[in-house]
């Protein structure tokens, strides 16, 4: 018994401090994103939002991506950090040349404003002891599915108004406190 | 059912129509398209979504639901309907109810029949329109420089504004596009004219992508109060004074033709001899002067020689002179007594 205690008092907390930096947020946002944002990324905003021709009868599609990322209060930088990750991902083939270059810009210019270090990683809770159930026919179509959806021009599209949007929301409130 | 064509044609893009089967030919109120709903949000402190209810063949006053999109909350329906004509047109939301990052889903609904219905989805924070600027105030930087600045009742790092101002000399405005901050420096005025500044504001481009500005502020005025333009000194100086001058020199001109008319030349003596040979001697007609010029220079009175002479010294009384009658007359008028001189006894 004594040796049960002695792990926990001792195991635990080396634990919780491992696990602490991959919970917390290790970007920190430019103290002058608002200019850059002015003077870079809305010019991309802009010209994207020119080209009308493209998505016009996009419907509202349900992406998973937007079901289990948005961005709320407090973890705003987290989901443009996991945006503009997720537009890198993104099939170009299906845009235009001018599309994909604005949409680069946008992604690599959010990275630089993020200014996250390398050891931001999306890591999964340690599954200790539990094997990964492998998945079926059904459910590799449906992940098929969704990746084809991920790549089409609806998606990507509603993907930069987020970030975006997301982007305001951060800087309304980076001077108003 | 969706049809994506005519939604595009009637610029109501992500609106949702329900369509019912009609035979071909007819029409009923199913069929048409519900009004296009527009919303604003004030200075973030209320907002107004309004449609056109006059839109409908009869007046019915139509329901609207809204819900923010992947949120939790549920649909509501408004809580506080504006009405025109006694017909629903609008719906006012309280600050509570804004949320300006979240995508706001906004459905107008035809309470008869359910299945009518038009959806629209919305980002709040591009329809932002903020109260006008307030508090102008000017500040002498330098001798002819002007800072001009105002306060806005909304977070000034979000809006840019526009600044406009003239002279009192000026017809139109000059406009200045200002970023973020709440100032404006004129670099150089004029001391003699008077100024008028105002601004408005817009919530672009940091938190928001508003094309809409506010009203314009109270304008504000500097400089010299008597440089004032009246429309009198301007018509004194731009007419009056040209044709005051043109008329001098028109009347002069006339003047000049009319001594020249009117005067006789000068002989010049070059022309001597035409006296002679051509005029025979008739020296008017030679000059050039009229008869009626001639005959007016003619004297018009006579004087009557009066001789006067010593009295004799033997006492002789002047009647006669050594030369005839005392007095000569040149003329048939009456001629002046002649006086004697009588010696002293």
């Amino acid at each position: 018994m004594f040796h049960v205690s002695f792990r926990y008092i001792f195991g635990i907390p080396p634990l919780i401090l491992v696990l602490l930096p991959g919970a917390s947020s290790d970007c920190d946002i430019d103290g002058k994103s608002d200019k850059v944002f002015g003077n870079i990324l809305m010019v991309s905003f802009n010209a994207l939002d020119s080209m009308r021709d493209i998505c016009s009868n996009c419907q509202q599609n349900a992406s998973n991506f937007f079901k289990k990322n948005s961005c709320d209060d407090n973890k705003e930088v987290k989901f443009l950090y996991r945006a503009v990750r997720k537009l890198k991902q993104c099939n170009k083939t299906n845009n235009s040349e001018e599309f994909n270059d604005q949409a680069e810009r946008i992604s690599k210019t959010t990275l630089i404003l993020l200014n996250c270090t390398s050891k931001v990683k999306e890591r999964k809770p340690p599954t200790l002891h539990k094997v990964q159930p492998t998945k079926t026919l059904e459910e590799k179509k449906l992940l098929k599915e969704q990746k084809k959806q991920d790549d089409s021009p609806c998606f990507v599209k509603r993907l930069l108004d987020e970030i975006k949007t997301c982007w305001n929301k951060i800087l309304r409130g980076a001077k108003k406190h | 059912m969706k049809t994506p064509q005519v939604v595009g044609d009637l610029g109501l893009e992500g609106a949702d129509f329900s369509l019912t089967s009609m035979p071909p030919g007819s029409l009923s109120v199913s069929t048409l398209p519900l009004p296009e709903v527009q919303c604003f949000v004030f200075n973030a402190e209320y907002m107004n979504c309004t449609w056109n209810s006059s839109s409908e063949p009869q007046p019915t006053n139509l329901t609207l639901r809204y819900w923010y999109k992947n949120s939790a909350d549920k649909v509501q329906e408004c809580g506080h309907y504006l009405f025109s004509e006694k017909i629903t047109s609008g719906c006012w939301l309280q600050k509570e109810e804004i949320h300006l990052y979240q995508t706001f889903v906004v459905q107008l609904q035809y309470p008869r029949e359910p299945r009518r219905q038009a959806k629209q989805m919305l980002k709040l924070q591009d329809l932002v329109i903020p109260w006008a600027p307030e508090n102008l105030t000017l500040r002498d930087l330098s001798e002819s420089q002007l800072e001009l600045s105002w306060s806005n009742r909304y977070s000034s790092h979000c809006l840019e504004h526009l600044v406009q101002y003239r002279s009192d000399r000026d017809r139109s405005w000059t406009e200045q596009l200002v970023n973020s901050r709440s100032s404006f420096t004129l670099p150089s005025v004029d001391v003699q004219k008077r100024y008028t500044f105002r601004v408005q504001s817009r919530h672009n481009p940091y938190c928001g992508s508003c094309l809409h500005w506010s009203e314009w502020s109270h304008p504000i005025h500097w400089g010299s109060n008597a440089s004032k333009e009246n429309p009198s000194s301007f018509a004194l100086e731009a007419v009056l004074i040209p044709l005051g001058s043109m008329g001098f020199i028109i009347s002069l001109i006339l003047v000049y033709c009319w001594l020249e008319w009117t005067m006789p030349r000068i002989p010049t003596l070059k022309n001597l001899e035409d006296l002679v040979t051509e005029y025979q001697g008739n020296f008017s007609a030679w000059s050039g002067v009229s008869k009626g010029l001639t005959e007016s220079l003619q004297p018009d009175y006579s004087e009557r020689l009066c001789h006067v002479s010593e009295i004799p010294s033997k006492g002789g009384t002047l009647g006669e002179g050594p030369g005839g009658s005392p007095c000569t007359q040149h003329s048939p008028y009456w001629a002046p007594p002649c006086y004697t001189l009588k010696p002293e006894t």
